[in-house]
């Protein structure tokens, strides 16, 4: 009666970007509530982080994922950010976790995803939701299409709960 | 109901209340439809008032409540799943309530029917959360 199926316990997973982040909201690990692209064209952390505080009291989550900045003392925006959202989650009283990339692939590993590409095609596969989201492979001298932090943000979330990251996305039938 | 059978559907109706109030942005997401074309849809002029009802500045008349369950093929009650755990909280218990009433006056046919029928509406409760 009170296992983890049960309960309608929501996620909201964050994925930062140079352009601002994004941010998908999951209830239970099936169900996807939101998601969507910040961006702005010059981004400041304090906007990244009222747009964060906004959907943080709009969706109340229990649990706040955002994407491990490579090191402790990464200077970049997104390292700033992670960092600023980790207070903004102890004021809401949430439970904040911080995954790295590399978290994520290793739990994918059984899947043979070798790119975020990969990734994305799996998630796309299995919220068809976002399928119309979901970018081209990216050729050597483009750019990561923004619209690959959607993906990347839910990969967190769903690596986030306690099911197997695997079983949640190997199963053929879309959430 | 024995006090186990209280205490567990209470337990459900409490984990019940961690859904959000309404569910109406996710289904239209994932409809891939846009606010004006849903209050095209609802007899609106613009998508404002689809927006409030999204973001609940304003709860939507009942009209309109049935107008997104047939929109979206969803019923009500899971449209709108945050409102209805707590007005099916507030009845159940009132319900329990009336029961115990009910049980301590004289029994007569009609008391039984009431008393069938509360029970009835605590099963499908339950079942619901089961």
């Amino acid at each position: 009666m009170t296992s983890r199926s049960r309960t309608n316990k929501r996620t909201l997973s964050i994925c930062p970007i140079s352009i601002g982040f994004g941010f998908v909201v999951l209830e239970r690990s099936e169900r996807l509530l939101d998601w969507g692209l910040i961006s702005r064209r010059r981004p400041c952390v304090q906007y990244c982080l009222d747009r964060t505080e906004r959907l943080l009291e709009q969706y109340q989550p229990q649990i706040l994922v955002v994407q491990a900045p490579r090191s402790r003392t990464a200077r970049c925006r997104a390292g700033t950010l992670a960092r600023s959202i980790r207070g903004l989650a102890a004021t809401h009283h949430v439970t904040y976790k911080a995954l790295s990339y590399d978290h994520v692939r290793h739990r994918l590993r059984p899947l043979h995803v070798k790119s975020k590409y990969d990734i994305a095609c799996v998630i796309a596969s299995k919220f068809p939701e976002l399928a119309p989201r979901l970018p081209g492979r990216r050729k050597p001298w483009q750019s990561e299409a923004s619209a690959m932090s959607l993906f990347l943000a839910l990969a967190f979330a769903l690596a986030s709960t306690g099911p197997s990251l695997t079983r949640i996305l190997s199963t053929s039938d879309p959430a | 109901m024995n006090v186990q059978g209280w205490t567990s559907l209470l337990l459900c109706l409490y984990m019940a209340a961690y859904k959000l109030k309404n569910y109406l942005r996710m289904h239209r997401r994932r409809s891939g439809l846009i606010q004006d074309e849903i209050a095209y849809l609802l007899g609106s002029r613009d998508g404002c008032r689809v927006s409030r009802y999204e973001r609940l500045r304003r709860g939507p008349l009942l009209e309109i409540a049935l107008a997104y369950e047939v929109i979206f093929n969803v019923p009500v009650s899971e449209l709108f799943g945050g409102v209805f755990a707590e007005v099916e909280k507030r009845v159940i218990r009132r319900i329990g309530h009336l029961g115990r009433k009910l049980h301590l006056r004289m029994p007569t046919r009609l008391s039984q029917r009431k008393l069938e029928s509360l029970a009835a509406a605590l099963r499908a409760s339950r079942e619901r959360h089961d």
